[in-house]
Parts: structure tokens; C-alpha cells; sequence
């Protein structure tokens, strides 16, 4: 190029200084014009949000031609494997009504949440979406259709887990419909590395008894007495109140979460959280996703495993590994008696694009039969109380004699049944700002009071 | 089309017998200029990218100014304010990740550029197989962020990890490079400037490449050594590379939203190394605070323009842009 270039002369050719000064230009006038319409035209027709409280008048409209569009998360292993239940009982039951029921993929339904939040808010919504229903479903408050007369016309509250429904109610509607329930209190170990470290796990059945159980196997053995993941603020937050239920009871949980909780109590389980995550561990913890730690389980290399029962899934998967002859199960230390409460539902918003193939779609997310083919596939349980026994595996069938006959029921925190998307941002904040090494009980448990105070 | 005028210059003003005449043959010289007849060819890519970019910036900016969340309520741009914008300052959460935002912009891009040039440097004095090293260098940048990631987070794994291993070799560590929260902001870098050093390489090897040798030899005749004569001849010559690059590489700092979300699975990643874009798609996608995650957008484009600014307008007035 050459260096005289940078006069304004009168030459024939715009010069590249110009078109760089001409660009800045018109970039300044593309702005102000796109603020000028976007101004006067977008911000007007804010109406049709509004109207929290319809009835339920989806029902007795017109077929429409547009497929019934469904996400959900379910992508790898066993839930996509449960999904495809869905479309094909779908299929099945409505061959003429056009569907994509299709899965949005990541971890812990993020991408999910993230599609369904921005298509909500662009005014084009799914038919319907899984979703964690309870408090996290108060996000979608004044969008999602009613289902009462749904649940009137099939008869699902007599039939139907009461705390489930109870779950899928939000302003005096059923808003939800519960597909499966998983557990979050388990503690899962391996029977041969106990064995070896002559560790009995009926004997487990408080903080103490276990934590003698893990120095034991820490001092017999060269095994990883407990494998943890710590690379989400999720899994620690779920660690934190699966001890806290356990060493200091439901009382102080749901207190806790009420507003009224009691610093003290918070403080101890904190400090016992840090000892769980911090001692008798595998130390690459912060890079391990929770199937890469289950793998330590399965592999033999660990001895105890805590996770939601959606980690069972992993073991049914594997080969020669059995219920009972390789795995085992124990409530988690403290919480004998107690459910922990996780639910996964369908929500439907209101404006969908195929009103009656979603109705369709509600009545067939409640339907016996889809809920045993999904629910064994995913590895969880259903909330239909009227199954005949021997539908499920031994292991599923378990949770529903505990969830039928236990009369605690807490309700997951990190799973968002017991609150808000705000809260579970500020419980995980005050676990990522003062929780991970350093560990800093006092300024996470004040931070966790501030949450719900 | 000797005779056309350059209209963007405009014209000089004109004497007070302005006739008809006049104006139809500026009109007419003015429909033969260069600006009127590249028209159909630069306006509408030019419009097309306009709208994609300048008008999203500018919607986002105007969303920041009201306050917008939620589902149910459209933006209301009535009152305009800088509520987000005061909120932000005041956020823990904003000054902690617009620090992290910083030093990974300044970090990333001053070691990848300094180290893309030492290579280009090394390449350009025509080493044995020159050609397999360059692909070699050049590989990473290839790969998608979601391979890199994931397979960083195995190296940088505490017990079986490479980079462990490695260290272990000379008696070093282990290392927790991902638990630690000391050194996971540098961990991450580190995996970036990996993958974007070879970028910066090829940008300076190709400015190095168009100089002519006789510069080296002149200086050789002068008695400048090696090291002399790359200081004071060469590297000064290499500033319109060295601004490309340094555009290029804030940009993909910027993007280190897409290599920490491959690499924790989640848009909450350790608190070390929360930078602002991590921030924002939380607020936008996790918590539906619109007006909030857009102002918060604004300061992140405004911090970079901010960073790359001055050294814009140098390499202006030196005429290299």
C-alpha cells in the first residue's frame, strides 16, 4: 500500500480511510434508526400476556392442522430410551395427530429451560414442556394453561400421589402434569468393596455410624471410601441438604426454607459437608461430572455414592452389575423415613399452536400405562397409585412402597420443588461465593439465611 | 468517470450563479460516481450485516434502558432510565466477573499475541520442516471449542490428568488445576492461549513473510545483530498484523462463554473464573431478567471497545488501519 495515501485528495477512488470514516457513520445512522422504530413499533401490543387466570377453556376447540410440539430434556442413556416411550405410545394412541416431541439436550435441563424461557418470551411457546413443577414452576405464573378439568374428566386426584398433586398446583389450578418422581436421599455403595473393608451397612444408620464407616474403609482398603463431583454448585448444594435433613432433621429444613431457620443448625451441617466433600474423597472431584464419579462406583474403585436416583440408571445399565448382588441401597445416613421429594412434569402454555393434540398429550403423560413404560426406562417412579405391583424392577419398587408409606415428604432444593429459580441462583451463589475450598461455614450459612429471610 | 467527483468529500461551495444547467450535470456526474455505481454491490451485504450486528447491539442497548422481565409484560420503553446500569455497579456478582472478565481479556490476548509472534519469528528463519510445524500450531485453532474443552478438563484432572503427569516427571505438584480457585482462571486461559496461539502465529508469519529481505540484509551490512534487527526493523513493521490479531483474539475472549459452558456443563461455572457473558446468560435465560442481562451485555461490549479503543485510534493515526 502505498504511505501517501492519507490526503483527502481529489482522486477518482474512495480511499480506505474514507470508507472507514463513512462506515462509522452509517453505522451511527442504522442505529438511530433501529431505535426509532423498534421504539414506536414493538412496544405495542403488550396485551395478550395478561391473563393469569383463564379457566380452562382449551378443550372443545378445532383440530389444527400444526403438529403438537413438546420438549424436553431427556437425551442421553436411559432417558432418551424413556422419551422414545413417549413418542411411540403417542403414536400409537393418536396416529393421525402430527407431533415433534423433541429433546433439548444439557445438563440438568439447562438448555431446556433456557429454549423454553426464550420461546416464551418471544410469544411462540411449545405445546408443552417438562419442567420442574412446585415453587420453580411460579417462573411461568400467567402462562401455562389450566388442567383442571383435564384432571376432573380423568379422575386423577383420587388416583394420583397426593403430594404430586399438590406439587402441580399453582393459583388454584392444575397446572402441571406429573410424569415420575425420583429420590434424592440414597446413599448407594458398592457391596464388594464393603465387604472387603468389613464394613456392615446395616450398621450405617446415622452421621457417626457413617462416618466411622468411611474412615473404616479408608484404613482397611485402598478404595475411595466416598466418590463426590463438586463440579457444579448443584451437586453441593444437594450434598448439604441431604446431610442437613439427616443430622438435623426435616424441622430445620423446611424452617429454614420458610424464613425461620436457625443459624446454628445451618452451620453445623455445613461444617459436616465440608467434611464429606474434603475427607475420604477422590480428590479430582471438581472435574468429574456425577456419571464420571458413579463410574468409580461401578468400576469397584469406590465404596458410597449419593445422587439422585437417576444414578441407579447407570447401574441397571452396566453389565453385571445387580441390585442387591453388587450394588446396594441404604436411605442416606439420618433420613430413614424420608422421601426426598423430586418430581418431573408437563406444563402446557397457554397460545399453543395445537391446543387439542396437546390435551391429548396431557391425558396421555397421566396415563398408566405410558408412566410404567417411561418410569422403568428412566428410573423413576410413577405417580399413579392404582399400578399393580411387579410392573416395576425391585429396585423402583421399593420407592413406591417408601413413597407410599413414609410419611416424611421434604422436598428437593437443588431440583427447585421447594423454591424459586431466584432462590435456587442464591443458594447456589452463596455456595459458589464462600463454599468451594475455602470453605467458609459461617459466611455460606449467613449467606443462605439472607435466601429465604 | 475521469471527470466524477468524489462525493463523500463533498463539494466545495459553489458561486452564486447556480443554473439548471449546473445542477443536472452535477446530477448526472454525481449518477456516474464510484459511491452511486458500487451501490447494488456493497449496500445490501453492508444493510444485511448492519441490521444482524449494529441493530442487535442497539435493540439490547435499548432493552438495558427499561425494565423488562418475566413473560408476561413486553418491554416497556416509555421511560428510559439507567435503573440496570446503577444496579450493576452496585452487584458483587458484576464486579467480580467484570474483574475476571479483564484480566482474562488482557492475559489471554498479550500472552497469545507475544507468543504467536516468537513463533512466526522462529518460523521465519527458515528452520527444518517449517511447513509441518506451522500445521501442527495452526491445528488447534480447527478444533471446536466443545472437543478442546472436554478434553482440557481430563489434562487438567488432579490424579491421571497429563499435565499432572507431566509435572510429576520433575517432581512438581499435583496440581489441583480445576479445584484450586487460584489457579483455575489460569488454567482456562492457559487451554485458550493453547488453541489461539497458532492463529496469532500465522497472522504474523504472513506479515513477516511480505517484507522484503533486503531489510535484513541492510541491516546485517550495518552490523545489527539477530535480536536488533527483528527490535528495531522488523517488529515495528508488523503493526497491521499485530492489529488484526488483536481484534480477532478479543473477540474469541469474549466467546470464552462457549469454552467454559463446554467446559462445566453449565452456565454456572466456578466462581474463579465467572466472567460477564456467563453472568448475563444466567440472568437472561435462567432468571428472565432481560433489561438486567442487556445493560449487563452493554458494559461487556463497552469494557472491550474500551480495552481495544486506544490502541485503535494509535494504529490510525500511525496509518496502519
Amino acid at each position: 500500500m502505498p504511505e501517501q495515501g492519507n490526503s483527502d485528495g481529489d482522486g477518482d477512488y474512495l480511499t480506505r480511510r474514507k470508507v472507514i470514516g463513512t462506515g462509522a457513520a452509517g453505522v451511527g445512522v442504522m442505529l438511530a434508526g433501529c431505535s426509532g422504530n423498534s421504539g414506536s413499533g414493538d412496544g405495542g401490543d403488550g396485551g395478550n400476556g395478561g391473563d393469569g387466570g383463564n379457566g380452562g377453556d382449551g378443550s372443545g376447540g378445532e383440530v389444527t392442522d400444526n403438529p403438537m410440539e413438546a420438549l424436553h430434556g431427556w437425551t442421553g442413556g436411559d432417558g432418551a430410551e424413556a422419551a422414545a416411550e413417549i413418542v411411540a405410545m403417542y403414536e400409537e394412541r393418536y396416529p393421525d395427530y402430527e407431533h415433534q416431541i423433541e429433546p433439548v439436550g444439557g445438563d440438568a435441563n439447562v438448555n431446556l429451560n433456557a429454549t423454553v424461557a426464550r420461546r416464551l418470551a418471544n410469544r411462540n411457546p411449545p405445546d408443552a414442556f417438562a419442567g420442574w413443577p412446585g415453587l420453580n414452576m411460579s417462573q411461568y405464573g400467567g402462562t401455562l394453561d389450566s388442567l383442571t378439568s383435564i384432571y376432573e374428566e380423568q379422575g386423577w386426584e383420587d388416583v394420583m400421589v397426593p403430594k404430586a398433586l399438590e406439587a402441580c398446583r399453582m393459583n388454584d389450578e392444575y397446572r402441571a402434569v406429573p410424569l415420575g418422581s425420583h429420590r434424592l436421599n440414597n446413599l448407594f455403595y458398592n457391596i464388594s468393596v464393603l465387604e472387603e473393608a468389613g464394613v456392615n451397612p446395616d450398621d450405617i444408620t446415622d452421621w457417626d455410624s457413617f462416618t466411622t464407616a468411611r474412615q473404616t474403609i479408608a484404613d482397611e482398603t485402598d478404595y475411595i471410601p466416598v466418590t463426590t463431583t463438586t463440579i457444579a454448585p448443584w451437586t453441593v448444594l444437594q450434598y448439604w441438604a441431604q446431610i442437613m435433613l439427616g443430622t438435623e432433621g426435616q424441622e430445620a429444613y423446611e424452617a429454614w426454607l420458610a424464613g425461620d431457620g436457625d443459624m446454628e443448625a445451618l452451620v453445623r451441617a455445613l461444617e459436616k459437608t465440608q467434611d464429606f466433600i474434603q475427607t475420604h474423597t477422590n480428590e479430582d472431584r471438581a472435574t468429574l461430572s456425577f456419571p464420571e464419579a458413579n463410574d468409580k462406583l461401578i468400576n469397584g474403585e469406590a465404596g458410597f455414592f449419593t445422587m439422585g436416583n437417576w444414578a441407579a440408571g447407570m447401574y441397571r445399565n452396566a453389565e453385571n452389575f445387580e441390585f442387591e448382588e453388587d450394588w446396594g441401597w441404604l436411605p442416606f445416613p439420618g433420613t430413614e423415613g424420608m422421601y426426598v421429594f423430586h418430581l418431573d412434569s408437563f406444563m402446557f402454555p397457554q397460545d399453543g399452536n395445537a391446543p387439542v393434540k396437546a390435551e391429548a398429550f396431557a391425558q396421555l403423560i397421566g396415563d398408566p400405562e405410558l408412566q410404567v413404560r417411561f418410569n422403568n426406562l428412566k428410573g423413576s417412579i410413577p405417580l399413579r397409585t392404582d399400578i399393580d405391583d411387579g410392573q416395576l424392577d425391585d429396585f423402583l419398587t421399593m420407592n413406591v412402597e417408601h413413597l407410599n408409606n413414609h410419611d416424611q415428604f421434604p422436598r428437593t432444593l437443588a431440583h427447585g420443588l421447594a423454591c424459586t429459580p431466584e432462590e435456587l441462583d442464591a443458594c447456589k451463589d452463596a455456595m459458589a461465593n464462600n463454599f468451594s475450598d475455602p470453605y467458609d461455614a459461617e459466611a455460606t450459612a449467613e449467606a443462605l439465611m439472607a435466601v429465604f429471610e | 468517470m475521469a471527470r466524477s467527483e468524489d462525493t463523500v468529500a463533498g463539494s466545495p461551495p459553489v458561486s452564486a450563479s447556480t443554473t439548471s444547467e449546473d445542477w443536472r450535470d452535477r446530477l448526472h456526474r454525481f449518477s456516474k460516481s464510484d459511491f452511486v455505481r458500487s451501490f447494488p454491490y456493497w449496500f445490501i451485504p453492508f444493510s444485511i450485516m448492519g441490521l444482524g450486528v449494529y441493530g442487535g447491539i442497539g435493540w439490547n442497548t435499548l432493552i438495558s434502558l427499561t425494565d423488562y422481565e418475566g413473560f408476561r409484560e413486553r418491554p416497556d420503553f416509555t421511560s428510559p432510565d439507567l435503573e440496570m446500569y446503577a444496579q450493576a455497579l452496585q452487584d458483587p456478582a458484576v464486579i467480580v466477573t467484570t474483574k475476571n472478565t479483564f484480566i482474562l481479556m488482557i492475559v489471554f490476548t498479550t500472552v497469545t499475541m507475544l507468543l504467536g509472534l516468537f513463533l512466526a519469528i522462529l518460523l521465519d528463519r527458515e528452520i527444518r520442516f517449517k511447513e509441518k510445524i506451522q500445521t501442527i500450531y495452526l491445528l488447534p485453532m480447527a478444533l471446536s471449542f466443545v472437543v478442546t474443552a472436554q478434553f482440557w478438563l481430563w489434562m487438567y484432572n488432579v490424579n491421571n490428568g497429563l499435565v499432572n503427569v507431566l509435572l510429576g516427571v520433575f517432581g512438581l505438584g499435583p496440581y489441583n488445576w480445576i479445584g484450586n480457585p487460584d489457579l483455575v482462571l489460569g488454567s482456562v486461559i492457559f487451554a485458550l492461549i493453547w488453541q489461539f496461539s497458532g492463529y496469532a502465529m500465522v497472522v504474523f508469519l504472513a506479515g513477516l513473510q511480505s517484507l522484503p529481505d533486503d531489510q535484513f540484509e541492510a541491516a546485517r551490512v550495518d552490523g545489527a545483530s539477530t535480536f536488533k534487527t527483528y527490535w528495531r526493523v522488523i517488529i515495528p513493521q508488523l503493526k497491521s498484523s499485530s492489529v488484526s490479531a488483536a481484534v480477532i483474539l478479543l473477540i474469541f475472549a469474549l466467546k470464552a462463554f462457549t469454552f467454559l459452558y463446554s467446559m462445566f456443563g453449565q452456565y454456572r461455572v466456578p466462581q474463579a473464573t465467572d466472567i460477564l457473558a456467563t453472568l448475563m446468560v444466567r440472568e437472561a435465560f435462567q432468571l428472565q431478567n432481560w433489561a438486567y442481562s442487556a445493560a449487563i451485555a452493554t458494559i461487556l461490549l463497552v469494557m472491550s471497545l474500551a480495552i481495544i479503543a486506544p490502541y485503535l485510534h494509535y494504529q490510525h493515526k500511525q496509518g496502519s488501519l
